[in-house]
Parts: C-alpha cells; structure tokens; sequence
C-alpha cells in the first residue's frame, strides 16, 4: 500500500501518492506543496497580486514576466493553434460573464440567472509573446486555470522524483501524473451524474490523465467553467465528461477541452474516455482483456 | 291478548327504524374509537412539505472505438457501486480518481 500526502491548493484536492515508508518522502511532499504554492501565486486569477492578474491589468502595453510565465503561455499559445482554438486561453471574459467571477467556493448556487452577454473568443492570437515580454491586446483577458495546473502537477511529480522516490503520483483534483518506474496505479473514472460512483477504472503506467465536466464547477443549470470559444458560453454539447491520456498532463488538460467541445471524433486519434448525456460512454483506452491477451 | 300485551308491540316501521339505528352504531363504532384514541405528537417538521425522493436510474452503455496506444488499459466498473464485481484483478477500490474538476 503506498503512502498518500495530502493538501489543499488551487482550489483543489492535491494528493501525492508514493512508494510506503520512502526516507524521501516527507523532503518530497514538502517540494510539492511549496511548488503549488508558487505556481498558485503566479497563475491564479483570484489573486489580485498574481503575475497573472499583473499581465491582464496590462492589457495593450508590454509587461515583463517570469520564465515559468512565458514558458506556460508559450505552450498554451502553441495549445490553441494546435487544437485550432478548441482550449483556448483567453476565456476570461466570458467565464466571469457565466458568473464564475469568484473563488467557486464563493460562487453561490444559483445566483447567477442570467449570462451576461458575451461573444465568440479566440483573441489568443493577438497575443504577443517575446522571450519574456507580452503584450495582451485591450479587452482580453488570460485564464490558465486548469493548464496551470496540470503544468504545475507535471513539476510536483518531476520534483518529487528528482529528489530520490523511485517513483510518484500526483493528482490535483483528477488531472494526475505518473513519473519514474510507476508498477502501475488504479485510477476511478468518478460518474459525472451519480457522485460517489465511478464509471470504470483505469490502470495508469506512465504518463498523465485529465478530466473535464459540465457537472464540475456548476453553479446553475447549464451554467458550468467550461466555456465553447465558438459562442461564448458555457459548452452545452453533447459530452458530459471527458478523460484523456497525454505524456504530460498540461497536454492531458489540453485534450480534454478538444474532447469535450469534438465528442466522439477525438477518439479516432487519441486515447479517451467520454460519458455523454443519456448514458453512454465512449472509450478508445484499450480494455484490460485486450491488454492481456 | 290483552291491552297491555298490544301496547308493547312494536310497528313494523318502528322495528325497520331501530334496526337502521342499531346498524349505523356498528358501522361507525370503529371509527368512533379510532377517533378517541390518542394521537402522536406532530412536530412543526412534519407539518411542512413532505420530502420528494426522486429515483434516476442510469444505464451505462460502454462503446469501445479503436483502442489508441497508450499505457493504459480500461474496465468497466458498475457505475451503481463504484466497485467492479467478478474481476479478480482489479482492487476493490482505486489508488485515487479522475472526473474533472
């Protein structure tokens, strides 16, 4: 049984699991929160003093920022060409219009009636990024919630490796990481509709796995954090959840919103798993039969 | 027979009124004691609107596409338990979950 590390961060449950009684483990679990923490104070938007908040307060002028800042939104950059602006980073506008303007916990359920009107996104590519510099052009606004900390889960488990455990899992609320020679984890897929149930179970190696839910950071009907950059507003397709499987879990992150917004066509060219309204789901992860066959 | 002897004889209207008396006592005798007997208490609770347990039941349909490469390998678990039953390999419960956040 290996042992579990727990805390809270990102507004998340963050678990470290590692092999049972390692000598590194406490020097690994202490490395982890303190890198949650950093990355909690560059990333989050509810954070005025954040370097994020910083560079969308400078929306029109150049802003200096850090390298782990300019690393994440190079990538996210690169993320929203690739998925031709399924993820896109520049939501904020219309997930404060949703009414998620607020730490969820403070979002009350139901407060919000009505969207405010909002248009389509896809400002990202105004975005101008050299070396440690950028400039946001004026009305956009950045959100790297749930790439900031799949990137930040990434780091942790890295970390925890690089500090002597043969290997470690990290997980921030359902976005985890495999690093180093993992004998391989089971990992519940929760049920989006029934809360306490899972809808199967996955045996994770290596790499990463990302979910993402209409049902999850809801606070109305059809009022969810997962917004369709085509329109605007909070997705109202078809996919209730998604999980996808990438060497990395900020790629992981990425795949779920194509998923999410794509449905069953994401599955014809990457590893997932999709519970869709009326009960079906859709999974191209090979079945633990296959695998041992 | 005598005066008195007839005097004691009921009519036959009589008779049919006292047998719908005596009829209507024995219907409603029980529900007489019924009534007269003690009630519980009634808390303010129980006086509000009654709780309306609605029951969803989901059927899951598992369609397998063409498995992608990945190092990972799926199992069905019965959505209902959270636990999958017949499948000796697979723990009774996950090392940790994923399901979105």
């Amino acid at each position: 049984m290996p042992s579990r590390h727990g805390f809270r961060a990102m507004g998340t449950d963050v678990l470290l699991i590692a092999p049972r009684a390692h000598r590194r483990l406490g020097e690994a679990a202490e490395e982890v929160e303190r890198l949650f923490g950093r990355e909690e104070r560059r990333f989050s938007r509810f954070r005025p003093d954040s370097e994020l908040s910083r560079v969308n307060r400078s929306a029109g002028a150049w802003t200096g920022v850090s390298r782990g800042f300019a690393d994440l939104l190079a990538f996210a950059l690169e993320a929203a060409a690739r998925t031709d602006g399924r993820f896109d980073p520049t939501v904020l506008p219309a997930v404060v219009a949703a009414g998620y303007d607020r730490d969820l916990d403070e979002v009350p359920a139901g407060a919000r009636e009505a969207l405010r009107p909002t248009g389509p996104c896809g400002r990202w590519r105004e975005i101008e990024l050299e070396g440690r510099r950028v400039r946001m052009p004026t009305g956009v606004g950045l959100d790297l919630g749930g790439v900031a900390k799949g990137w930040t889960v990434d780091l942790a488990a890295r970390a925890a490796v690089e500090l002597g455990l043969p290997w470690a899992v990290v997980n921030a609320g359902g976005d985890l990481r495999v690093d180093g020679a993992c004998p391989g984890i089971w990992v519940g897929v929760d049920d989006p509709e029934v809360p306490g149930a899972e809808v199967g179970r996955l045996r994770l190696a290596s790499g990463a796995l990302a979910s993402s839910s209409v049902t999850r950071r809801a606070w109305g009907p059809g009022l969810h954090h997962l917004i369709d950059p085509a329109t605007g507003r909070p997705s109202d397709g078809r996919v209730l959840q998604a999980t996808a499987w990438a060497p990395t879990c900020a790629e992981a992150e990425v795949a779920t919103k194509a998923a999410l917004l794509e449905g069953e066509r994401f599955l014809e060219r990457a590893p997932g798993l999709l519970v869709l309204r009326g009960g079906s789901i859709h999974t191209s992860f090979p079945s633990e039969g296959e695998a041992a066959a | 027979m005598t005066d008195r002897a007839r005097r004691r004889r009921a009519s036959k209207r009589e008779l049919r009124a006292w047998a719908w008396i005596a009829g209507g006592l024995a219907f409603f005798a029980p529900w007489a004691g019924l009534g007269a007997s003690p009630k519980p208490a009634v808390t303010a609770a129980s006086e509000g609107e009654r709780p309306v347990i609605v029951i969803h039941r989901i059927t899951r349909r598992v369609i397998v596409h063409e498995p992608a490469e990945a190092p990972v390998t799926f199992v069905v678990t019965d959505a209902a338990a959270a636990a999958p039953s017949g499948r000796g390999t697979v723990p009774a419960a996950p090392a940790t979950t994923t399901g979105g956040s």
